[in-house]
């Protein structure tokens, strides 16, 4: 009788453990990666944005070196304008895993007083993050840097490698980058250059949620609906985060049942209408509403073909 | 803390969905890229920005006359190829309730073997396609040796613009029957055939009505079977390239790398390659808990019951098994850098995770890719060319041929001063070094003859057989 039991749960286990499942599949193809780079590269770092992707991406990193801690640093570009709740989750979570947290701002920025509302996305996303993410890898003289990219973003980041190469000044030549056979990587670089790497290349929206809800990996609240206050600016609902946001004539902030896509600065991060507030409510949501995750992004939208650029010039 | 903790207990859906990797044979003119975007649309992949861009450009831009064309969702990138990049695989994804697909998409054209060989080797299944009003043709026996000579096995052949011939069965019979001819002496093991129109979606994602002749699965349905035909026997080798050595502290040491072939379990007896220590596995460590075994793909840390040395690009495998040590290697190369091979160079060979040292010691054959891999002889290695070629390596490496293990049997060359990948290798024989007779007394003629041709020569790199042993 009990050993008929310990069967059924060795059956069910197995079953239920299928390490064939195309998450696992991606997870250990991500693992891989990091192993890779871990071994290869002199000092690596991971860029962390508090994200739903870089919580999956760290969530990887951790498994690839289990039982250790990480063997690099996490490195968060903070523009001074992400939502309070990303930043309060950032520290604690980073505390909770034992991470080293390496957070730099642009001092030039700060010294500039960059304030999206009056400058614009573009000149903002540009000093504030391309420029201070370029002054951080210099700084602290990485070699490789994690990013949380997919290939399904966006239509030109499908021939993105998952070692992106770079050159000293951290630009993208779309002639150097090199072929990728099998999973062999050339970790070969000169110094000064420097290659970003992408572990969740092949994974794709869906996937991520999947697998959050998979893995149970925490999340910033901003994900899930509640009421925040917000204003509608030419269709896009904006929350008012903090005393910085210019409310203009006639404009007052109203509390509507929100949550958001992706999280950026605040200002330029567009929330939608909802009522999902549990992972399971937002996944099931996302599979009815199928908008693309870019749409609340405001800095894609500045200029035609900007992704583009922006790779160009270093940003993610 | 206020951070979202999932409600646990919920099982995904597709908990038992699999990944499968394809890649996609053709041109353009072929219905390639409308096939794909037809993939992606039929899936219900596109997001409904996507569409609206698509139903927008489709009237502006678009070649399909008042319907959607699906190609603008693939070929969206003229701009770059302005920029010159002309290395370009395009991976796109779309998934089944069944199955998660890797489309690797590259140019079918002829200067683009590189492109076709880099997504060959990220994929397990290639679907080919044929124009209808064509038949097979160079370029189709052009992507068929390609495929082969990747190691792919599993070919789903897609006769395409089926429309435009009226739906006759004559023309797709034909057709089939002339692939098959084609290639039979091809390592395919398991070849699909389906009639289909990618522009009017016969039989994409459902069967279609006009040619009820037809008796097999649409393409869709082919695809997701394609996890049945996965389960070929797993090899029974057990390879463990380590990766990295995991030593946070003193209490732990452990190695970590992904299993590429085989299985491994706790208490197996394993050996060290090519230092051949010996030692126990005690544990196999994951994230998620201890494993009793691991399989094939499974990501892992081995901690063993002694303390050896070990360092990454060991290769680890059972006791009782036997691995080649190789240093003088036959091997088939694909070039890719726009520089050609220079014989009198040495180059690294990255195999897993280390990189040797050596060089192409002589070309042996080149190979016709339109002619099924008939041998021609040329001179020297250029872009896109294929190559039978004899490497010698300074040091012997644990190696397999590619059919017997495609990831031990592969490697990439790496050019020392630039760090450009410049081609990628299969393996197909090894002169195994005998580890257990080393130190084999060389004559004192052929010790003169040595030094003399080094010092005299020094061009010819001469490895120095007083240090070989």
């Amino acid at each position: 009788m009990i050993l008929l039991r310990i069967n059924q749960l060795e059956i069910a286990m197995s079953l239920s453990n299928d390490r064939r499942t195309y998450l696992k599949q991606l997870e250990n193809e991500s693992i891989y990666i990091f192993r890779e780079v871990a071994a290869a590269f002199q000092n690596p770092v991971m860029l962390y944005s508090i994200g739903k992707d870089s919580s999956v991406l760290l969530h990887l990193a951790r498994k690839a070196f289990y039982p250790g801690k990480l063997p690099f640093p996490i490195l968060h570009v903070d523009t001074g304008w992400k939502f309070k709740e990303m930043i309060s989750f950032r520290d604690q979570f980073i505390k909770k895993i034992g991470a080293e947290l390496i957070v730099h701002q642009n001092p030039e920025g700060v010294a500039m007083d960059i304030n999206p509302f009056i400058h614009g996305s573009a000149v903002h996303t540009d000093i504030m993050k391309t420029q201070g993410l370029k002054q951080a890898l210099d700084q602290y003289q990485f070699d490789a840097a994690f990013g949380g990219a997919r290939r399904d973003e966006e239509k030109s980041r499908a021939k993105e490698r998952i070692f992106s190469f770079r050159d000293a000044h951290h630009r993208w030549d779309p002639k150097k980058q090199r072929p990728e056979l099998w999973n062999k990587f050339n970790t070969q670089i000169t110094k000064g250059e420097s290659i970003r790497v992408f572990p969740l290349s092949n994974w794709t929206e869906q996937d991520i949620w999947d697998y959050i809800l998979q893995e149970n990996i925490e999340l910033v609240p901003l994900y899930l609906a509640q009421p925040r206050p917000v204003v509608e600016r030419n269709g896009t609902l904006l929350m008012v985060d903090d005393g910085r946001f210019p409310l203009e004539k006639g404009e007052e902030p109203e509390y509507r049942s929100v949550r958001f896509r992706t999280l950026g600065c605040y200002p330029l991060t567009g929330a939608i209408e909802s009522t999902a507030n549990t992972l399971e409510s937002v996944v099931h949501e996302m599979a009815q509403s199928r908008h693309s995750e870019r749409q609340g992004r405001l800095i894609d939208s500045d200029q035609a073909g900007s992704m583009e650029r922006k790779k160009r010039e270093g940003y993610f | 803390m206020s951070a979202i903790q999932p409600i646990s207990n919920v099982i995904p859906m597709n908990e038992t969905k699999k990944l499968l990797r394809l890649m996609t044979c053709g041109s353009v003119d072929d219905g390639k890229s409308t096939l794909i975007g037809r993939l992606l649309y039929d899936t219900q992949s596109l997001f409904d920005d996507q569409l609206a861009l698509l139903e927008d450009e489709s009237k502006r831009i678009g070649n399909a006359g008042d319907a959607l064309d699906f190609s603008l969702l693939v070929d969206g990138l003229q701009s770059e190829r302005e920029q010159g990049i002309t290395i370009d695989v395009a991976y796109r994804y779309f998934s089944t309730d069944q199955t998660k697909f890797i489309i690797a998409d590259s140019p079918g054209h002829e200067q683009y073997t590189r492109n076709m060989v880099t997504a060959a080797s990220h994929s397990s299944v290639a679907l080919i396609l044929i124009d209808a009003r064509k038949g097979v043709i160079t370029q189709t026996k052009r992507h068929a040796y390609l495929c082969s000579l990747m190691g792919i096995e599993t070919v789903i052949v897609a006769v395409n613009k089926i429309d435009l011939v009226d739906y006759q069965e004559s023309v797709y019979e034909s057709i089939k029957q002339d692939f098959l001819q084609m290639s039979h002496t091809l390592a395919f093991r398991h070849i699909d055939f389906v009639p289909v129109s990618a522009l009017r979606g016969d039989n994409i994602a459902s069967r279609s009505e006009q040619m009820p002749w037809y008796q097999g699965e649409f393409l869709l349905r082919l695809l997701d079977n394609m996890n049945i035909c996965d389960a070929t026997p797993a090899s029974e080798s057990f390879r463990f390239p380590v990766q990295y050595v995991n030593r946070p502290d003193q209490a732990f040491r452990g190695f970590s790398g992904t299993v590429v072939s085989g299985t491994i379990r706790q208490g197996d007896e394993i050996l060290v390659l090519p230092s051949q220590k010996r030692a126990n596995v005690i544990e196999i460590v994951t994230f998620d808990g201890n494993l009793s075994r691991a399989v094939e793909g499974e990501a892992i840390t081995l901690v063993l019951d002694r303390e050896i040395d070990i360092s990454r690009g060991d290769v680890v495998i059972h006791a009782h098994q036997d691995m080649a040590l190789g240093q003088l290697v036959k091997a088939e190369l694909v070039w890719l850098n726009e520089t050609a091979l220079q014989l009198d160079r040495q180059y690294d060979f990255l195999f897993s995770h280390r990189a040797i040292q050596g060089r192409i010691a002589s070309v042996d054959a080149h190979i016709d890719i339109h002619e099924l891999g008939a041998k021609v002889s040329k001179d020297g290695i250029a872009l896109n060319d294929i190559a039978e070629v004899s490497i010698q390596l300074q040091e012997a490496v644990p190696l397999d041929t590619f059919e017997q293990h495609s990831s031990t049997g592969s490697f990439i060359m790496i050019d020392r001063i630039s760090h450009d990948t410049v081609a990628g290798g299969m393996i197909r024989s090894i002169d195994n070094v005998d580890h257990r007779e080393t130190n084999e007394t060389l004559s004192e003629f052929e010790l003169e003859l040595n030094q003399l041709i080094r010092k005299h020569f020094p061009h010819w790199q001469a490895l120095d057989v007083r240090k070989q042993s």
